[in-house]
């Protein structure tokens, strides 16, 4: 009998990158426009991947990063920010460099998503798709049509959208266990059909809690644990996007970036500020507060908001749970517990 | 007694008249920008109606604008959180959406949209602008749909069709299966609906100091002009106060929003930036339309400029 393989999930982001990103892997980021796990995308420029095919609906500034910094070779997107035409990283690729970009709609990638964490090969999408460019410019391999074979005589064909399965999946929740269930919360946007799509999934959270925690409240882990093969412990981690329950949207970073990518050489200056010339996001948050000062990103942290508990209670308690007392309780005071040993019933 | 005396913009006028589309206990798929601040209008004129984004955010009341399609950190509490595909596939798709506001940088007669391109494409891929997001399906499926011309213009054959609107006219829409369709079309210079049969584009109202001249010169075809042709009422003075204080980018306009934003990005940091050495951030900005922006005091009484944060 051998012992299954047991390895610690808990990494730094240097590792999981290295471990689970491959130059030419198809990339799925796990996050619509919220909790965007930048700590991962930072570190992926700074490992110099490169073809990369990057997956999501919706992007705000890392597919334009990634762009910029020359990881990608082909995108899967359906929408992009902008605040000036032409002046970003992902139009410089497409229009110079010649990245493929295959242009979907939020819903039909969605949907390739979907049906690549329900392991169907397709899915039938909408006809709205049918009747715009978004279909007769497609790529190959991303839509087709065919006769629903359930409809009665005369219905016109159906379209479909090809699934999309990550070699990797980059994700960040609010917060996770050692054994990797995550926990998120606010609007999921595509990140649960996006990791249970991928290989492989990287999980960033803004902390690592007890088991305990994580059965407390069942319904609000978005990944099982199965899932997760990275588990990284990494507070601010989606900066500058916001993480609800955490913090909002920071404009200086941001206007910073936007103004940057403007062109390859303000890209590259910004980028060696804050990509390049830091090891980790422990340093880059340093560096960010020996930067604006600590009342910049304070300024930025959630106020506390507390959800309302509900009973998980069934018609039973453990004698931990009674009397309240956790394993580490026991561990630090083993007078906790007494065992007698019962006489006068022997078997 | 003396009166008030302030300047409106047209931003703020396209917005009070789109949120008088909206009407009570409605369903409405809002966008960032301009439907957004509509739609909170309508929650001020004590319309009952739900909000919804396509992040996954449903009955949500906004304390200040959303960044994007799923900022949820805009409000304190929202009556549900779902993922993206059940808001489309569920909601959309099951006609729970009774209307859809979509912004668009081209339009033709029929109401079809182009968000992707603003070049044709098969020239230079370098007019490539947002691209879909949730427009496509939202033009396809919601109940009814309405359009906000801001900085686009009409074209008589568009580059790209990214979103549908009544098709090739006529029955065309009905015949592709698509449920609802554009029922209105609203531009900073007025409002236009579509015919009941053809369904082309005519000219329903115009704004207060606008003429049809100048409307018709803006559009490449030769315009239907409603000949009960009526002008849209001014917002009013408790309007235009909620606009500015909910939303003073939107309602200035983001280019003059952006002119105070530099200055902005200064304040908040506790430390100077130093931005004009480290990135050159003035040529950035002289490329970039931000410039020509109009200083904002011609428009906004200073007194009524919100506080500070």
């Amino acid at each position: 009998m051998t012992e299954p393989e047991v390895y610690d999930k808990v990494m730094t982001m240097k590792e999981a990158i290295s471990k689970f990103v491959h130059d030419n892997d198809i990339l799925g980021i796990g996050a619509c426009a919220n909790n965007i796990p930048y700590s991962a995308v930072h570190e992926i420029i700074r490992q110099k991947k490169r073809n990369l095919h990057a997956v999501q609906p919706t992007s705000m500034f890392e597919i334009d990063m990634m762009a910029n910094a020359g990881c990608l070779r082909e995108v899967s997107f359906s929408w992009s920010i902008r605040m000036f035409t032409g002046v970003r990283g992902i139009d410089r690729a497409i229009s110079e460099f010649g990245i493929k970009v295959n242009d979907y709609t939020n819903y039909t990638c969605a949907l390739a998503l979907m049906a690549g964490a329900y392991h169907m090969p397709f899915l039938p999408c909408t006809e709205s798709v049918y009747q715009t460019d978004i279909y007769n410019w497609a790529n190959e391999g991303m839509f087709a049509r065919i006769q629903n074979p359930f409809s009665k005589e005369g219905k016109p064909p159906i379209t479909l959208v090809q699934a999309i399965n990550p070699d990797v999946a980059i994700v960040h929740v609010q917060r996770i266990d050692k054994k990797g269930n995550a926990q998120a919360w606010g609007a999921l946007g595509t990140v649960r059909h996006t990791a249970m799509a991928s290989k492989h999934v990287i999980v960033s959270a803004e902390e690592i809690v007890d088991e305990e925690i994580i059965k407390r409240s069942p319904n609000q882990t978005i990944i099982p644990s199965f899932y997760v093969d990275a588990v990284i412990n990494e507070p601010w981690g989606a900066h500058p996007t916001e993480v609800l329950g955490c913090y909002d949207f920071d404009r200086i970073i941001v206007g910073q970036y936007i103004l940057a990518s403007g062109t390859l050489a303000l890209f590259e200056k910004w980028a060696s500020e804050w990509i390049y010339g830091l090891e980790n996001r422990e340093e880059y948050v340093k560096y960010y507060i020996h930067k604006f000062g600590f009342d910049a990103l304070n300024r930025l942290r959630a106020k506390t908001l507390l959800s309302t508990p509900y009973n998980i209670g069934s018609t039973f308690q453990t004698e931990m749970q009674k009397l309240n007392i956790k394993l580490e309780d026991i561990e630090l005071n083993p007078e906790l517990v007494e065992l007698e040993i019962e006489t006068g019933k022997e078997v | 007694m003396g009166k008030i005396k302030a300047k409106i913009s047209y931003d703020e006028v396209m917005c009070s008249v789109a949120s008088r589309e909206i009407r009570d206990h409605e369903v409405v798929f809002v966008g960032q920008g301009i439907p957004l601040l509509a739609a909170m209008l309508a929650l001020k004129a004590e319309k009952r109606v739900t909000l919804v984004m396509e992040g996954g955010i449903i009955g949500c009341v906004p304390y200040r604008p959303p960044i994007h399609i799923a900022d949820c950190t805009a409000f304190t509490g929202v009556e549900c959180c779902c993922e993206m595909v059940d808001m489309f596939g569920m909601f959309l798709m099951g006609g729970k959406i009774d209307v859809g506001f979509l912004g668009t940088s081209q339009i033709d007669k029929w109401g079809n949209l182009n968000t992707s391109f603003t070049k044709d494409p098969r020239v230079s891929f370098r007019g490539r602008i947002a691209g879909s997001g949730g427009a496509n399906e939202i033009a396809g499926f919601s109940k009814r749909l309405i359009i906000l011309l801001h900085h686009g213009k009409f074209i008589e054959k568009l580059f790209y069709r990214t979103s549908p609107g009544w098709l090739e006219g006529g029955t065309s829409r009905q015949d592709a299966d698509l449920p609802g369709g554009p029922s209105a079309l609203i531009t900073l210079d007025g409002v236009f609906r579509f015919e009941e049969d053809t369904k082309e584009m005519y000219l329903d109202s115009i704004f207060p100091g606008k003429t049809v001249e100048e409307i018709k010169a803006k559009v490449p075809w030769d315009l239907k002009i409603n000949p009960d042709l009526t002008v849209a009422p001014l917002p009013t003075y408790e309007e235009v106060l909620m606009m500015r204080r909910f939303s003073p980018n939107i309602s200035l306009g983001r280019l003059r929003w952006a002119a105070t934003q530099t200055d902005e990005l200064r304040r908040l940091s506790t430390k100077n930036i130093e931005l004009t050495e480290k990135y050159d951030i003035l040529d950035a900005l002289s490329t970039s339309r931000m410039r020509k922006a109009p200083a904002t005091e011609n428009l906004w009484p200073i007194d009524e400029l919100p506080p500070p944060e």
